[in-house]
């Protein structure tokens, strides 16, 4: 690990598919590496079944918990801006990690859009949005659909752009998590997410795979990064996050936590229509329902001051 | 109110005029709005990248009437997908906040107020802000001595190391963010101002014989080579020549600093240490034949081999270490105690970007060849940008020269303090030997047929070895040189003792 924290470019495979320890992980290296100017590290991960939210998102608003509790898919929320996204093993994470003058979003793009067209000539075209979106342009029926989402952190001292790229995913469990019951129940200014069509890399091109799509970033990352090469046969390093338990442990408790998971959302009000036709309106900030409107002496008394994911099915109920 | 702001600006007005009498403008930095004299500045949002003009405040890590410092967290911000955490400038107090959370900040625009800790003599911590309009009567203060350029941008650091190395910041191309000037551009341009070439990578000249290669950098160690061969005498010009000779060029003077500086101290300091010097030839022939084996073996397998000799080296030296560890320990300034280090940190001299450094491998001991050769090549690499850290520089316990690189053969190297030994490596050459199993008795049979025994060649290299005579004996010295010869000689003997 001693390493990797010296600094320089480099490639990085987790082989930790919990999301929890790979955000960790990704906030540990960018806090504790000594980053050196004009390099990358470029980390690559994959999580199991997960939804990622935004660091200033509302997950009742960007998920269906219900659903995720129902098919084991972890709630979880990042340290970087943006909308939500859904993992699995078949969406591939980038992270790019540079010093904050390095920072250079589009370029990171514009490398996986350009390496992947000049690999799959004829199968895929993909370019960017103005929106720093990667779409593929699906020349039959002259669709477009969103295969990455990206989102960004910039302190002062480095900054990371990660982003993801729907290899092979569950198209169904994604649709499913990400559509929330409650999104018309609640209001709030937190960052909310732009929905669009998305698709897979494997409905265009079914072998491709998850190993040789490695291989074939890790050879174009090389190409573009000549500056430090660690040896002329080095692609990049597996790291066991098992290891650097004690390193990460204060990260992955922070990102487990009910406190970074629900507390944290913005303050937000979610409106419910209960079943004698009143609309009940509760207030939560930092998590606690600190107002409750039109609701009756028991419905308060139950209510007030509480946790609102605590309460959360209980007052669906109503 | 309207009167009340403008009687507060006449106020203002009077004191700026005050300070401008009394020339108590901050230095050098020309880019910031007037300090009042109650010394609240406006901390403005910097300009984040990629054409953001306006971002969402998210969190607030300040409140009015808090204590600040510079890299304190101020707040997170988010623009389209980016979370910006934004830090402190300066050391002061939090005296008002422009924005509550969800409100929009422009770039450009302040923040939050802060009451500096400091009187106005300060100099404010200062990386690039976006040009700020407002302030007119840019006179400038006189500390640095220049013509002020509005358009300068560097940080205090650099603008020391320019106002240190006497360089005017005007004169300087910047090639940071907003032509910002960063240090590596002062730095460059008193390379060339100074006539200095950059010291960039010297390839050692291609020789028929097999050296000891080190990628990128061969190294000007600290040795003194012998008079073997006569020095070049000055040719002298007859005065019946006819070539025109050109008008002398004048002499260059040059302040010694950086790196040469401390070169200057530490062999200043070494040369009061007696050193006695043992030579010797080690056959490498084996260990040719050994490292053209693993090329092979790795072409077939369709990679290339970045292996020199030095890791074999390094390694040998360790495994010799082991059974004469007192050439592997450190004596204090007076000569009191001698410690044996554990740890074999073998140092590597390089000819750096900054000079001669020897950066050492930490723990060879327990590292195989293979992370001898990554370590090895990690050094030289960083060396080579100038980005070697104290921990490499730091520890080392036992050096090596490697001079055979560049040339020669037998050298007398300088100790690297606190150390006790140093080794200087010459270059590998095809020599004529005798057969190793000369029979003594078919020679005399065959004195009268007047033959010579078969010559072999060998690949031969010169090693030169100095050491601290206070502590350091020349049969322990040999004894050792012994060791590490029958390991080189003999690479197997390396592998059964490696553990």
């Amino acid at each position: 690990m001693n390493y990797f924290l010296r600094g320089g470019s480099r490639i990085i495979i987790s082989t930790s598919t919990n999301v929890y320890t790979n955000l960790a992980l990704e906030r540990f290296l960018a806090e504790n590496i000594q980053h050196q100017p004009k390099s990358k590290l470029l980390i690559l991960w994959r999580n199991s079944p997960s939804i990622v939210i935004g660091r200033y998102q509302n997950p009742y608003v960007e998920s269906n918990l219900n659903y995720l509790f129902e098919n084991n898919i972890l709630l979880s929320r990042r340290y970087s801006g943006g909308g939500t996204t859904y993992h699995d093993e078949g969406n591939l994470n980038l992270t790019i990690l540079t010093t904050r003058d390095n920072y250079n979003r589009r370029k990171n793009l514009e490398w996986l859009v350009s390496t992947i067209n000049d690999s799959y000539v004829n199968k895929f075209s993909l370019h960017i949005t103005k929106r720093d979106d990667i779409i593929l342009e699906d020349s039959i029926n002259k669709q477009q659909y969103k295969i990455t989402g990206s989102a960004s952190r910039l302190t002062r001292t480095y900054a990371y752009h990660h982003f993801t790229l729907l290899i092979n995913t569950n198209l169904n469990h994604l649709r499913q998590s990400l559509k929330s019951n409650d999104r018309f129940s609640i209001k709030s200014n937190a960052t909310e997410s732009i929905r669009s069509s998305v698709t897979c890399l494997s409905n265009y091109e079914s072998t491709i795979q998850y190993e040789t799509l490695i291989d074939i970033l890790a050879k174009s990352f090389w190409k573009q990064n000549q500056q430090t090469k660690w040896g002329s046969d080095y692609l990049y390093d597996y790291i066991d996050p098992q290891l650097f338990q004690n390193q990460l442990k204060q990260f992955i408790d922070e990102l487990k936590s009910d406190y970074f998971l629900y507390e944290v959302t913005p303050p937000f009000t979610y409106t419910i229509l209960a079943h004698n036709n009143r609309t009940i309106e509760f207030s939560i900030k930092n998590g606690i329902i600190e107002d409750i409107k039109n609701s009756n002496k028991d419905e308060y008394e139950k209510f007030y001051h509480k946790q609102f994911y605590l309460m959360y099915n209980d007052i669906k109920q109503l | 109110m309207f009167a009340r702001n403008s009687c507060r600006a006449l106020v203002y007005r009077k004191l700026l005029n005050e300070l401008l009498k009394r020339n108590r403008y901050l230095s050098t930095n020309q880019n910031l709005a007037v300090v009042t004299a109650s010394n609240i500045v406006p901390f403005k949002l910097a300009d984040i990248g990629e054409g953001i003009k306006e971002v969402e405040i998210k969190e607030w890590y300040v409140k009015v009437g808090d204590h600040v410092k510079q890299f304190d967290k101020i707040c997170d911000v988010q623009s389209d997908k980016a979370n910006v955490t934004i830090t402190c400038r300066y050391d002061g107090q939090v005296m008002k906040l422009y924005h509550q959370i969800n409100e929009t900040a422009n770039v450009g625009e302040p923040l939050i107020d802060i009451q500096l800790t400091q009187d106005g003599t300060q100099q404010l911590h200062h990386t690039p802000i976006v040009q700020d309009d407002t302030s007119e009567d840019r006179s400038s203060s006189t500390s640095t001595g220049f013509t002020p350029t509005p358009q300068v941008l560097a940080t205090p650091a650099v603008r020391r190391l320019a106002k240190d190395l006497q360089i005017s910041l005007n004169d300087v191309q910047g090639t940071g963010k907003d032509y910002r000037i960063l240090k590596e551009d002062v730095l460059n341009f008193d390379k060339t101002k100074v006539g200095l070439p950059s010291t960039g990578t010297t390839t050692a000249p291609p020789t028929t014989t097999i050296q000891t290669p080190m990628p990128i950098i061969p190294p000007s160690p600290s040795t003194v080579k012998q008079p073997i061969v006569q020095p070049p005498t000055r040719t002298v010009v007859s005065p019946t020549a006819t070539v025109q000779t050109q008008p002398a060029k004048e002499d260059r003077h040059e302040t010694i600093k950086g790196i040469k500086k401390i070169m200057v101290k530490t062999m200043t300091q070494a040369n009061t240490i007696p050193h006695f010097t043992y030579c010797d030839d080690y056959d490498m022939t084996e260990l040719v034949k050994l490292r053209k084996k693993l090329k092979k073996l790795y072409q077939q397998e369709k990679k290339t081999l970045k292996l020199s000799y030095m890791p074999f080296i390094i390694k040998a030296c360790s495994l010799a270490l082991m059974e004469y560890p007192i050439l592997n320990a450190h004596v204090d300034a007076k000569c009191e105690t001698i410690t044996y280090k554990a740890a074999h940190n073998i140092g590597v001299a390089m000819d750096t970007r900054d000079g001669l450094l020897v950066p050492n491998i930490k723990n060879v001991q327990l590292l195989s060849i293979q992370d001898i050769a990554l370590e090895l090549t990690r050094l030289q690499q960083q060396g080579y940008q100038g980005k070697l850290t104290n921990e490499d520089m730091q520890g080392g316990t036992f050096s090596l020269s490697n001079i055979g690189a560049i040339g020669g053969t037998y050298a007398v190297p300088i100790l690297v303090i606190p150390e006790v030994a140093i080794g200087a490596l010459g270059k590998i050459s095809l020599k004529p030997c005798a057969p190793e199993n000369l029979d003594d008795s078919s020679s005399s049979s065959d004195d009268d047929e007047d033959s010579y025994p078969d010559v072999e060649f060998r690949h031969m290299m010169s090693i030169s070895w100095s050491a601290d005579h206070r502590v350091i004996d020349g049969a322990t010295m040999a004894r050792f040189s012994n060791k590490l010869k029958s390991y080189l000689e003999n690479p197997m003997m390396m592998m059964i003792n490696t553990k």
